[in-house]
C-alpha cells in the first residue's frame, strides 16, 4: 500500500542522507549548485565592474589582474558579465520550471483523476505541445511579441510542461483506485481534498528528480535561444549570447567562448550529477532493485 | 568464386605510379580543371532581370545575359560597350545603338536582335508587367527598331540615371523575345530559357550549389577564363571565411570585423582586397511616433550619439563615417555632416523640450555589427538620460516593421538602424525617402515637399554640377529634419587565392565571368 510504502521509506531516506554527502562527486555537484544559486542571487553585486560599462580603448583584452577573464568587443569586463549572466540563467530556469511544474501538476492531476473524456482531451493537447519544436515556438513568439526574458520563460515553460503533466497523470492513474482513495471517497471526502491531501503527496516525488534533471536542460535551452539571437535581448549578459559573441569574434579573442562556455558546462554537469544522485536516493524502485 | 588478390609488388607499383603522376602535375590540372569556387551571400531566387530580388541574383544574371553596355571593373565608375557595337546619345531624349553582329542565343533561338532590346526595355517599363525596376525606365517612351541590329531608345523626358544605372544595371539586360513569348506570363524565375552571356547554368542544387559552365553559343568577344564556376550560397560571412581557410572557396567576401585580423595575421597563398562600398547605413527616428514628434527631441538624440565610437564598435575601424546617403565619388556627395556629437547640448535640449527620462526602443537587424552598434547607441543615450530598450529582430521581421501593408507595427517603431544597398547614381539613394515612400521604405515617415520636387528635378537634370547641388540640399533637408543620423557607407572586403585574378566593380561587387588567373 502506498501509505505504508511511503512510511517505510522514511527511515531509509534519513539513513541515506549521510551516505549522500559521503560521495565526493555529490559534494562536488552540491558545491556547483550552491555556487550557481549564490551567484544567481548575489553575482551582480560581487561583479567588479558595471556590466554595461563600455571601454572601447580596452576591448578584446586578455585575462589580467584587472580583468580576470579579459574584456569583450565593447571593452566590458567579461568576468562581471559571466557573474551577472548567472542571474539570467537562474531566473529563467526557476521561473520556467516553476511555471512548467505548476501547470504540469494541475493538468496531470486533472487528466489522471478526472473523467476519461477530459483525460483524452488533455493528452491530445499535451501531445500536440510536446511535438512542437521549441525553436519554432520561440521564433513565432518573438515575431509576435519581440524578444524578452518573459518570452524565453514562456517558451521554455510551455515546451517542458507536458513532461510533468504526463508524469503526474501516469502516477495519478496508478494510485486513483488504491484502497485508501476508495476509502476516502466512501467517507464522502470532496474530490479536491482527495487530490490535494491523498493523491498529490504520493505522486509528487518523481517530479523533484525530474526538476533537478531539467534545470540544466532549461539553462541550455535559454543559452541556445540566446545564441541564436532569440533569447534575452542585449545588453543582458546571457551565457548563450556571450557564446554567440565569442563565436563571431573568435579570431579576435578566444576568451569570450571560454568565458561563456565554462559556466554553462559546469552548471549542466553539477545539476546532472546532483539529479542522478537524488534519483538514486528518492526513487524507491531503484532502491528495491538494489536491495 | 573469383577473389581479388593484391600482391605487395602490385601495391608498390601502383603507389609509385600515383606519386609519379602527382609529381608531373597531372592530378593538379585535373583537380583544378579551371574551376572557380566562389561564395554568394544568398541563394538565387529570381534570375529574370526584370524581377531580380537582390544582388545575389544579379551577380549570376550578369554572367548569363548581355546588356547594351556594362559596368567597368576596376576602381573608377564607368561603362563600356557590351552587346552594342556603337551607342550614342544623339540628344537628351534619344539614344541610338547598333548591336555587334554574330551575337547568339542559346537553345537554338537564333541571333540577338534589336527586337530583343525593344522587348526587354519596354517590358520593364510596362506597368502591367509590374517590374519593381519600372522607375529605371521612368521616362522611356519606346524603342524604335531600324533593322535587325540597330535601333533608338526614345525617352519622353531626359533621364539622368540612364547611363549610370539603367543601361548598365538590371533593367538594361537583354532577354530573348522569342524564348520569353513561349513562357506562361512571359516570366521565369530560376530557369532561364535562353542565354547570350559567356556562361550558362549547368546545375542548381537549391541552398547548396549553382554550377555555371561555358555557353558554347557565346560570341560576345571577350571570353571567360574558367571552364566552370561553382557558386556556393553561404549567408554567414564567418562560415564563408572558415570555408575559404579550409580551401573550399577561392574567393569570398569577408566581414569587416575579420578584416583587421586577416591583415594582422596575414594569409597563406591568398590576398585581401578592399573597396569603398556604396551602401548607406543610418540611425533613424520615426517622426510620427508620439515620443519623437518634437523635432527638438530628435535633434538632441542626433547630438547624443558618438558615431565614430559606434562605427569602431561595429566595424573595428573598417568603415569610415558617412556624410550622407550618397557615397564619395558619386554626384551629390556631401563634404560634411551638419550635426556634431555634443552630449552636453543634447542634455540641455532634452531638458528644454521636457523630454528628460525619455524611454524609447531601438529596432535593428540581429547581426553582430548591428548588435554592437546598438549597444553603443544605448550607452550614449543613457548618458544623456534617454532609456533605450534594444530590439534585435530577425530579417523576416525587421524588413516589415515600418511597412504599413504588414500591419500596425510601424506605429510602435521609434528608433531604428537602417541599411540600403545602392547603385552608382544618387537617385537610387533619394528615391526611398520621398513622400510616396512613407510607410513603404521610408520608415522614419519623413516627408518634405521640397525634397520631392528636387528629387524629380534631379532625375531630369543632365548637368552634373547642378544635379550635385540638388542632392546635397536634399541630404541637408533629411538631416535637418532630425530623423536621420548618417553612419557609414561600409566597405567591401574580400579574400582570394593567389592564383585568382578577381574582377570587381569599384564597390567590390564581383563580376564572375571576368575572373581570371593571376599572372
Amino acid at each position: 500500500m502506498a501509505v505504508e510504502q511511503s512510511q517505510s521509506t522514511r527511515p531509509q531516506l534519513t539513513a541515506r542522507i549521510p551516505e549522500f554527502f559521503k560521495d565526493p562527486v555529490t559534494i562536488f555537484a552540491c558545491c556547483i549548485v550552491f555556487a550557481f544559486f549564490f551567484l544567481g542571487f548575489f553575482g551582480e553585486y560581487l561583479a567588479p565592474y558595471k556590466i554595461t560599462a563600455l571601454d572601447m580603448t580596452h576591448r578584446f583584452g586578455a585575462p589580467s589582474l584587472a580583468h580576470w577573464l579579459g574584456t569583450d568587443n565593447l571593452g566590458r569586463d567579461t568576468f562581471s558579465r559571466v557573474l551577472a549572466g548567472t542571474r539570467v540563467a537562474l531566473t529563467v530556469s526557476i521561473l520556467a520550471i516553476g511555471a512548467s511544474v505548476s501547470c504540469g501538476i494541475v493538468l496531470g492531476l486533472l487528466a489522471g483523476y478526472g473523467p476519461r473524456w477530459l483525460d483524452n482531451l488533455l493528452m491530445l493537447l499535451l501531445d500536440s505541445i510536446y511535438s512542437f519544436p521549441y525553436i519554432m515556438l520561440a521564433l513565432a513568439a518573438i515575431t509576435l511579441f519581440g524578444s524578452s526574458q518573459f518570452i524565453v520563460v514562456l517558451v521554455v515553460a510551455i515546451t517542458t510542461m507536458p513532461t510533468y503533466a504526463r508524469l503526474i497523470r501516469t502516477s495519478t492513474l496508478s494510485v486513483r483506485n488504491h484502497e485508501y482513495i476508495l476509502a476516502a471517497r466512501s467517507m464522502n471526502i470532496g474530490h479536491l481534498q482527495i487530490v490535494l491531501r491523498h493523491i498529490l503527496p504520493n505522486v509528487i516525488g518523481p517530479v523533484f528528480i525530474l526538476v533537478s534533471m531539467d534545470i540544466p536542460v532549461v539553462i541550455t535551452v535559454e543559452a541556445a535561444l540566446s545564441f541564436l539571437g532569440l533569447g534575452v535581448p542585449p545588453p543582458a549578459p546571457s551565457w548563450g549570447r556571450m557564446l554567440n559573441d565569442g563565436y563571431t569574434l573568435i579570431r579576435q579573442t578566444p576568451w569570450l567562448v571560454i568565458a561563456g562556455g565554462i559556466p554553462l558546462m559546469l552548471t549542466t554537469l553539477g545539476f546532472t550529477l546532483l539529479g542522478e544522485k537524488l534519483r538514486d536516493v528518492l526513487d524507491p524502485k531503484l532502491q528495491v532493485r538494489r536491495a | 568464386m573469383k577473389t581479388l588478390s593484391l600482391k605487395r609488388r602490385h601495391f608498390l607499383a601502383g603507389s609509385a605510379a600515383t606519386i609519379g603522376l602527382g609529381m608531373v602535375g597531372l592530378p593538379t590540372a585535373w583537380a583544378e580543371g579551371k574551376t572557380l569556387k566562389i561564395r554568394n551571400y544568398a541563394d538565387i531566387q529570381n534570375l529574370d532581370p526584370a524581377f531580380n530580388t537582390a544582388q545575389a541574383d544579379a551577380v549570376i544574371t550578369d554572367s548569363l545575359l548581355l546588356g547594351l553596355v556594362r559596368m567597368k571593373t576596376g576602381t573608377e565608375w564607368g561603362w563600356e560597350k557590351e552587346a552594342a557595337a556603337e551607342i550614342e546619345q544623339v540628344d537628351p531624349t534619344h539614344v541610338r545603338f547598333k548591336l555587334k553582329s554574330g551575337l547568339k542565343w542559346s537553345n537554338g533561338y537564333g541571333a540577338l536582335t534589336a527586337e530583343d532590346v525593344k522587348y526587354s526595355f519596354e517590358r520593364v517599363a510596362n506597368p502591367k508587367v509590374e517590374s519593381p525596376y519600372i522607375d529605371d525606365w521612368a521616362t522611356l517612351d519606346h524603342v524604335e527598331v531600324h533593322d535587325e541590329l540597330s535601333g533608338t531608345i526614345v525617352l519622353k523626358e531626359p533621364f539622368a540615371p540612364l547611363w549610370t544605372t539603367t543601361l548598365q544595371g538590371w533593367a538594361g539586360k537583354i532577354v530573348c523575345k522569342a524564348a520569353m513569348e513561349k513562357l506562361p506570363d512571359q516570366k521565369f524565375t530560376t530557369t532561364m530559357p535562353a542565354v547570350s552571356g559567356p556562361y550558362m547554368i549547368k546545375e542548381w542544387v537549391p541552398k547548396q550549389r549553382l554550377t555555371l559552365v561555358r555557353n558554347p553559343d557565346y560570341s560576345g568577344g571577350e571570353t571567360a577564363y574558367y571552364d566552370q564556376i561553382e557558386v556556393y550560397p553561404i549567408e554567414d560571412e564567418k562560415a564563408a571565411e572558415i570555408a575559404f581557410e579550409s580551401r573550399d572557396l577561392d574567393f569570398t567576401d569577408i566581414s569587416l570585423s575579420s578584416l583587421k585580423t586577416y591583415k594582422d595575421k596575414g594569409l597563406q597563398d591568398a590576398k585581401i582586397t578592399e573597396h569603398p562600398a556604396l551602401s548607406y547605413v543610418w540611425f533613424g527616428q520615426n517622426q510620427e511616433n508620439p515620443a519623437l514628434k518634437d523635432p527638438k527631441v530628435r535633434e538632441a538624440i542626433q547630438k547624443a550619439i558618438d558615431v565614430n565610437t559606434v562605427l569602431d564598435a561595429a566595424y573595428f575601424g573598417g568603415a569610415t563615417r558617412a556624410t550622407g546617403i550618397i557615397a564619395p565619388g558619386l554626384v551629390g556627395h556631401r563634404e560634411a555632416n551638419l550635426t556634431k556629437f555634443d552630449p552636453d547640448a543634447a542634455r540641455e535640449e532634452l531638458k528644454a523640450a521636457g523630454a528628460e527620462g525619455l524611454k524609447v526602443k531601438l529596432s535593428f537587424l540581429n547581426k553582430a555589427e548591428w548588435v554592437a552598434a546598438a549597444q553603443v547607441i544605448q550607452a550614449n543615450l543613457a548618458d544623456v538620460g534617454v532609456d533605450v530598450t534594444l530590439e534585435p529582430l530577425d530579417s523576416g521581421t525587421f524588413w516589415t516593421i515600418g511597412d504599413e501593408k504588414s500591419g500596425n507595427g510601424w506605429k510602435d517603431l521609434q528608433l531604428l538602424l537602417g541599411r540600403f544597398s545602392m547603385n552608382p547614381d544618387p537617385a537610387w539613394a533619394t528615391a526611398w525617402f520621398t513622400c510616396k515612400q512613407v510607410g513603404v521604405w521610408d520608415w522614419e515617415r519623413f516627408c518634405s515637399k521640397d525634397f520631392d520636387e528636387m528629387h524629380e528635378a534631379a532625375l531630369r537634370e543632365l548637368d552634373p554640377a547642378k544635379r550635385g547641388e540638388m542632392y546635397v540640399k536634399m541630404q541637408d533637408i533629411m538631416e535637418k529634419s532630425g530623423s536621420y543620423l548618417f553612419l557609414t557607407h561600409e566597405a567591401t572586403a574580400a579574400i582570394y587565392r593567389n592564383t585568382v585574378a578577381p574582377a570587381l566593380k569599384p564597390d567590390g561587387t564581383a563580376v564572375l565571368w571576368r575572373f581570371g588567373a593571376a599572372a
